[in-house]
């Protein structure tokens, strides 16, 4: 079953790059209000995948093999805004997420790869970090 | 009807459609959200020497060849396929990212980019998601810390660019 998230992984990256994720001045174009494309394309993402979600939680569907759907929440905590910030002004500046990084990479755009160095030195950091950052991190009640 | 598909840019409603049947497939198949910051951790620690850093020895991290590491592979070929069917197919510094480049020329846009690449992979582990993993999957279940996370992303962006191409980039 591990081999099927490769898969997975190709088809998504297809995605990103056939909806103009992964091209720089969408983004910028995005941000500085010019092209809306790309804000239409997350939100109607949202919206088809919310009726997918509803789909399963209602009909209680099970994977393929039967096993249990994981739809768990997420915690909320300081870190949603502050980390939030940080990786808006980095998303601001590279105009690439992760998902769309690696994505770039496979799409010949080499000069990804000082992003991508970029983006594993600062999970590295968020590491070295944590002890002094778990508590904006500690989910609140 | 292949231009369509394989060469020109989706229309957002299409791409729309796409990403969330993807989610559903991804659920349906695997059980798991979808999500690729996590993703990085697993090349933090493939890369990096991570070992007794409390934050890497977290259970969920455990495998760091799992499933999150192919997903993240299968992004790389996904790229690859994309402009071998488009008829792109080039590797090259200078492709992608024209308009960082106007403002940052030569070994300014890989500092950018490296620079930048550090808050995105910080920012990520520090708000718990990105934008697939909280913009995405994350608000499609009303999730309020992806909601409050996503317009902080958002917030971000538009300051960064706004300061950038009307700022700094103002010819």
């Amino acid at each position: 079953m591990n081999i099927l998230n490769l898969f997975f992984g190709i088809l998504f990256g297809f995605i990103l790059s056939r909806v103009g994720a992964t091209q720089y001045d969408f983004i910028a174009n995005m941000f500085l209000l010019k092209n809306l494309h790309l804000m239409g394309v997350i939100g109607s993402g949202i919206i088809a995948g919310a009726i997918g979600i509803q789909i399963i939680k209602r009909a209680h569907l099970k994977t393929i093999t039967g096993e249990e759907i994981k739809i768990t929440p997420k915690d909320r905590h300081w870190g949603n805004v502050i980390g939030g910030l940080i990786f808006g002004l980095g998303w601001g500046v590279t105009g690439s997420c992760p998902g769309t990084i690696l994505t770039q990479l496979g799409e010949g755009k080499l000069a990804a790869l000082f992003t991508l160095a970029g983006m594993i030195l600062g999970t590295y950091l968020f590491g070295i970090f944590y002890p002094k950052l778990e508590n904006f991190v500690t989910p609140k009640k | 009807m292949f231009e369509t598909i394989f060469v020109s840019v989706w229309p957002w409603w299409a791409g729309g459609v796409a990403i969330g049947l993807f989610i559903f497939l991804f659920f349906i198949f695997t059980g798991n959200p979808l999500g690729v910051s996590t993703g990085c951790v697993n090349l933090c620690k493939i890369t990096l020497p991570t070992k007794g850093l409390k934050f890497f020895e977290k259970e969920a991290f455990k495998n760091k060849f799992d499933w999150r590491f192919l997903f993240v592979m299968g992004l790389i070929i996904g790229g690859l396929l994309s402009i071998t069917l488009g008829k792109d197919l080039t590797f090259n510094f200078e492709k992608g990212f024209t308009m960082l480049a106007t403002i940052f020329p030569g070994y300014l846009k890989y500092v950018m980019l490296f620079a930048g690449g550090i808050l995105v992979g910080f920012g990520a582990r520090f708000a718990g998601g990105c934008t697939s993993g909280h913009g995405i999957v994350g608000n499609a279940q009303f999730l309020l810390p992806s909601f409050i996370s996503t317009i902080c992303f958002m917030i971000g962006g538009f300051l960064m660019m706004n300061i950038l191409f009307r700022v700094i980039g103002v010819h």
